[in-house]
C-alpha cells in the first residue's frame, strides 16, 4: 500500500505539471509573452523590469545566533515571476527569474492596472530539469488527525512573493521586489518574507553545482514544507499543526520538512543544513542509500549506511556551498576540516564528511594536498554507487571512486582514507573485506557476512550496546548485511530465526520478543528490494521473486525491537539469527 | 515525561496522513507501527556532539519553581562540559535564585550520562522553552551544541505566529502571500 502512497504523489504532481503546462498555452493563447514590441493591433505597450531578491541572514562568528546585522540581499535565481492584472488577479506574463534576479515582461499595455508576484518556485522554464515547491504545511487550528482530512501536503499553500499594484503608464518602468526578514531590530516584527526565497534559492544553489559537473543532471520533483510554526517535536508528531521531528527529508515522499519557529530553531538560513538534508534528496534519487536516517549525534559510531549518507549530506553543503563552516545557528557549529569527536572510521560521520571534503577542496592540510574535484565523485554516487551489488557505503563508494582516478587521485583518497582509519589501497573493496576498524563494538566485521543461497544457514548476532533505550536502531552493530551468492536463477525461500533466547517479562503487554527484519537488495536494479517486516514473533520467512546466478545480492538483517520506542526496557542488547535462503522446488 | 528520543514512525504515519487529505484516504499505515521497510524513515538533520535528554520533574505552574532533571553524553571524550542555560523570552519563564547561568561538569558515556538538575519559575502560561547549550574544547576550537527544552505550562495553547495571508490565486491553487518591498 505504501507504493500506491508514493504513486498517488507522483500522479498529483504530473497533474500540477500538467495543469502548468495548459496555464502557459492558456497565457500564450491571451497574449502573454515575453518577447519585444507592440501588441499584434498596435496598441502601446511599455517594458516593465526589475529585479527580485531576498534578504539573507549569514551566523554570527561563533553560530550562537543570526547576525541581522550583516545581512545582504541575494538575487531570486529561477523563480516564477508573474506581471498580474490587479483587476482580475489574472496572469498577463510569466517568466523565470534570471540568475541576477532579473526579469522583464515587455509588450505590458500601457495604462494598465498591474502587480508583480514571485512563487517559492523552480520550474526550469517548464522543461523537465528540476520542479521544486516551497509551501506552507502548518494550518491554524488543524490536525493531521482531523475528520475530515486536512488538504493533501502537495496542495498546501505555495509561498508567494507580492508586490502591490501600480499603473503601467507610458513609459518603461522598472519595480525592484525585495524579501524581507521581518527582523525589527530585536525581534521579528513583520511578515518573514525572505524565509521562503532564502530555502528556494539554497536548493538552486545545490542543484546549480551539481549541474557545473553535469550540465543534463535533472532533478525530480522536490517539495519542501516550512513554517514560521514549524517547531522539534519529541514525540506525537503533527505535521499539520507544525509538530515536525526537527529538519528532516522523508525519501519515500520526496518531501524536505524545516524548522521555523523563532522560540525553538529557525532554519531557513542555515544553508548547511538545508543543503545537508538537499543531499539525502540527492542520494535519494540520483544515487542510492540504504539508511534508515534518525537521530545522529556527531561523533557517534553509526550504522554503515547512515554514516555514509549523513557524512555526505554535510559533505556535499560544504562543496556546494564552498563553505567549511557548518552552521546551524544556534544548535552546533564546526569546521568540517578539523572537526574531531569519537571513534575515526566508516562508521563515524565526521570522518566520512571530512574524507569527501578534503577530497573535493583545494585547500592544502595535512595529508589533504590535492583535489579531484566533483566531477569524479559525482559519476561515482551517480553511477556505480548506484548500482553497487554490496551495500551502499563508504566501502562502495571509495572501492569505485579508485577505480576511476588517476595515480595521483589514487594517492589522495588513499591518504585521507588513511587518516580516518579506513581500509585503503589494494585491500579496500565495496564489500569491505579487508576492514579491520570495528570501533571496539561487537557483532559489527566482517561487514557483509558470505553465504550462499543453498539453504545453509548462517548465524549472526546484532547489538544495541551503543544505542541503549534511545531506539534510534542506527549505531553500528544494529543491522548486519549479507553477500549472497545465488546458485541458481530461482525464487528462495527465506528464512531468520532468532536464536537469542527473549524471555517475557512480567508485563503481559510488554513487546519482549525478538522482531527480525530481513531486506534483500538487488544492487544491479536497487528499486527492487524484497523484504520481510512482519511483526511476527521471533522469525522472519518469505518467499523471493526471481533471483538470478550471475548476481551477488546483498541483504540487511535487522531486529526491530532496537528501534522499536516502545520495546521492553529489559529487551537483551544482543540478538543472535539463524538466516537461510533455500531453493524452491 | 519529556524525553528528546526522537520517536521516527509517528512522523511517518502524520505524513501518510497528511497526504492522504483531499480524499485520497487509501493509504494503508498499518505497518507502521511494527516493522516498516527501510526506505520508509526518514534522515535528519545532525545533533550536536553532547546530547542532552531531560526529564520535566512535576506539573509546571506559574510562579512555582519547576526542577528540569538533565542527562548529558558527550562523544567528545574526557574534555569536560560547560553547560549555559538560558530563557529567549524573560517575560515567560526566569531561573530560582540559586541557579546558575552556567556550570561546568565531567566528561561522560553513552553508559554513563552525567546527570544535572536545573530549576526554573514559569512566569505565563503557555509552552515555554529553556535554551541548554553544552560546550566542549576541541582541538578544532571550541564544539558547542544546543537543546531547545519546550516546557508546557497550564493548558493554555502553543502560541501560533501569523505570516502573511493564506488566499487562492486565479487557478484555484492556495498560497500564502507574503508582502514584497519594493522600489
Amino acid at each position: 500500500m505504501r507504493a500506491s502512497t508514493s504513486t498517488y504523489f507522483v500522479n498529483l504532481r504530473h497533474g500540477c505539471m500538467a495543469l502548468s503546462a495548459l496555464c502557459m498555452l492558456a497565457m500564450a493563447a491571451c497574449g502573454g509573452s515575453n518577447g519585444g514590441g507592440n501588441q499584434g493591433g498596435g496598441q502601446p505597450t511599455v517594458t516593465v523590469s526589475g529585479t527580485v531578491s531576498y534578504e539573507f541572514v549569514p551566523p554570527n562568528g561563533s553560530c550562537t545566533a543570526l547576525n541581522f546585522g550583516a545581512t545582504v540581499t541575494r538575487p531570486i535565481r529561477g523563480a516564477t515571476v508573474q506581471l498580474i492584472n490587479s483587476s482580475t488577479s489574472v496572469p498577463i506574463s510569466s517568466m523565470a527569474s534570471g540568475a541576477n534576479g532579473s526579469y522583464s515582461f515587455s509588450n505590458v499595455p500601457q495604462n494598465a492596472g498591474v502587480r508583480l508576484r514571485v512563487r517559492a518556485e523552480l520550474k526550469d522554464g517548464g522543461a523537465a530539469g528540476w520542479d521544486v515547491d516551497v509551501r506552507d504545511n502548518f494550518i491554524a487550528g488543524a490536525s493531521d488527525l482531523d475528520n475530515p482530512a486536512p488538504p493533501a501536503l502537495t496542495s498546501r499553500a505555495l509561498y508567494v512573493l507580492d508586490g502591490s499594484s501600480f499603473n503601467t503608464g507610458t513609459s518603461d518602468l522598472t519595480r525592484d521586489l525585495t524579501a524581507a526578514t521581518g527582523w525589527g531590530g530585536s525581534s521579528y516584527t513583520g511578515s518573514r518574507s525572505a524565509a521562503p526565497f532564502a530555502i528556494l534559492d539554497t536548493i538552486y544553489t545545490g542543484m546549480q553545482f551539481v549541474r557545473v559537473a553535469d550540465p543534463n543532471a535533472s532533478f525530480p520533483a522536490l517539495d519542501v514544507f516550512w513554517s514560521v510554526n514549524n517547531t522539534a517535536a519529541s514525540a506525537n508528531f503533527d505535521i499539520t499543526a507544525g509538530e515536525i521531528s526537527t529538519s528532516s527529508y522523508y525519501p519515500d515522499f520526496d518531501m524536505m520538512f524545516l524548522l521555523g519557529d523563532v522560540m525553538d530553531d529557525t532554519d531557513e538560513f542555515d544553508d548547511n543544513v538545508v543543503v545537508h538534508e538537499w543531499g539525502h534528496y540527492f542520494e535519494d534519487n540520483l544515487s542510492r542509500s540504504e539508511s534508515g536516517g534518525g537521530a545522529h549525534t556527531l561523533g557517534e559510531s553509526l550504522d554503515a549506511t547512515v554514516a555514509f549518507s549523513e557524512g555526505w549530506g554535510t559533505a556535499i553543503a560544504a562543496m556546494a556551498l564552498n563553505e567549511p563552516i557548518y552552521c546551524d545557528v544556534g544548535v552546533v557549529g564546526f569546521d568540517i576540516e578539523t572537526v574531531s569527536a569519537g571513534v575515526k572510521g566508516w562508521y563515524n560521520e565526521l570522518s566520512v564528511m571530512t574524507l569527501l571534503y578534503d577530497l573535493w577542496d583545494t585547500n592544502n592540510d595535512g595529508t589533504d594536498n590535492g583535489s579531484i574535484g566533483f566531477g569524479p565523485i559525482y559519476n561515482v554516487m551517480t553511477g556505480p554507487q548506484a548500482v553497487t551489488e554490496s551495500i551502499a557505503t563508504l566501502f562502495s563508494f571509495a572501492a569505485e571512486l579508485r577505480s576511476s582516478l588517476n595515480a595521483q587521485g589514487v594517492a589522495l583518497l588513499d591518504s585521507q582514507l588513511d587518516r580516518e582509519n579506513v581500509v585503503s589501497g589494494a585491500a579496500l573493496d565495496i564489500w569491505a573485506t579487508n576492514e579491520s576498524n570495528d570501533a571496539g563494538v561487537a557483532d559489527v566485521l566482517p561487514l557483509h557476512t558470505p553465504m550462499v543461497a543453498d539453504g545453509s544457514v548462517v548465524n549472526i548476532c546484532v547489538n544495541s550496546s551503543l544505542d541503549g533505550l534511545n531506539r534510534h536502531g542506527n549505531n553500528i552493530g544494529e543491522d548486519r548485511f549479507l553477500r549472497i551468492t545465488v546458485p541458481a536463477d530461482d525464487e528462495y525461500d527465506v528464512s531468520v530465526v532468532t536464536t537469542t533466547p527473549t524471555p517475557p517479562s512480567a508485563d503481559p503487554n510488554d513487546r519482549d520478543q525478538s522482531d527480525p527484519d530481513i531486506y534483500i537488495i538487488r544492487g544491479a536494479n536497487p528499486g527492487q528490494i524484497n523484504e520481510g517486516v512482519s511483526a511476527v514473533a521471533n522469525s522472519e520467512s518469505y518467499r523471493t521473486p526471481l533471483m538470478f546466478a550471475n548476481e551477488t545480492y546483498a541483504a540487511i538483517v535487522e531486529e526491530w525491537r532496537f528501534e522499536d520506542p516502545v520495546a521492553s526496557v529489559s529487551y537483551p542488547q544482543t540478538i543472535c539469527f539463524d538466516v537461510s535462503l533455500t531453493p524452491t522446488p | 515525561m519529556a524525553s528528546m528520543t526522537r520517536v521516527i514512525f509517528p512522523a511517518l504515519a502524520a505524513i501518510a496522513i497528511a497526504l492522504a487529505g483531499c480524499g485520497n484516504g487509501s493509504i494503508d499505515t498499518a505497518d507502521v507501527g511494527s516493522s516498516p521497510a527501510a526506505k520508509d524513515k526518514h534522515t535528519v538533520k545532525p545533533q550536536g556532539p553532547v546530547t542532552i535528554d531531560y526529564t520535566i520533574i512535576g506539573t509546571p505552574i506559574v510562579g512555582q519553581p519547576v526542577a528540569i532533571d538533565l542527562q548529558i553524553k558527550s562523544t567528545l571524550g574526557p574534555q569536560p562540559i560547560t553547560l549555559s542555560y538560558r530563557v529567549n523570552d524573560s517575560t515567560a519563564m526566569q531561573f530560582t535564585e540559586a541557579q546558575p547561568a552556567r556550570v561546568s561538569i565531567a566528561a561522560s558515556n553513552d553508559e554513563a550520562p552525567s546527570q544535572q538538575q536545573v530549576r526554573v519559575i514559569p512566569l505565563r502560561e503557555g509552552r515555554l522553552f529553556l535554551n541548554v547549550a553544552a560546550s566542549v574544547a576541541t582541538e578544532g576550537g571550541l564544539l558547542s551544541s544546543v537543546t531547545a527544552i519546550p516546557i508546557q505550562v497550564g493548558s493554555a495553547p502553543r502560541e501560533i505566529q501569523d505570516n502573511g495571508e493564506v488566499m487562492r490565486d486565479e487557478n484555484g491553487e492556495l498560497i500564502r502571500s507574503l508582502p514584497a518591498s519594493e522600489n
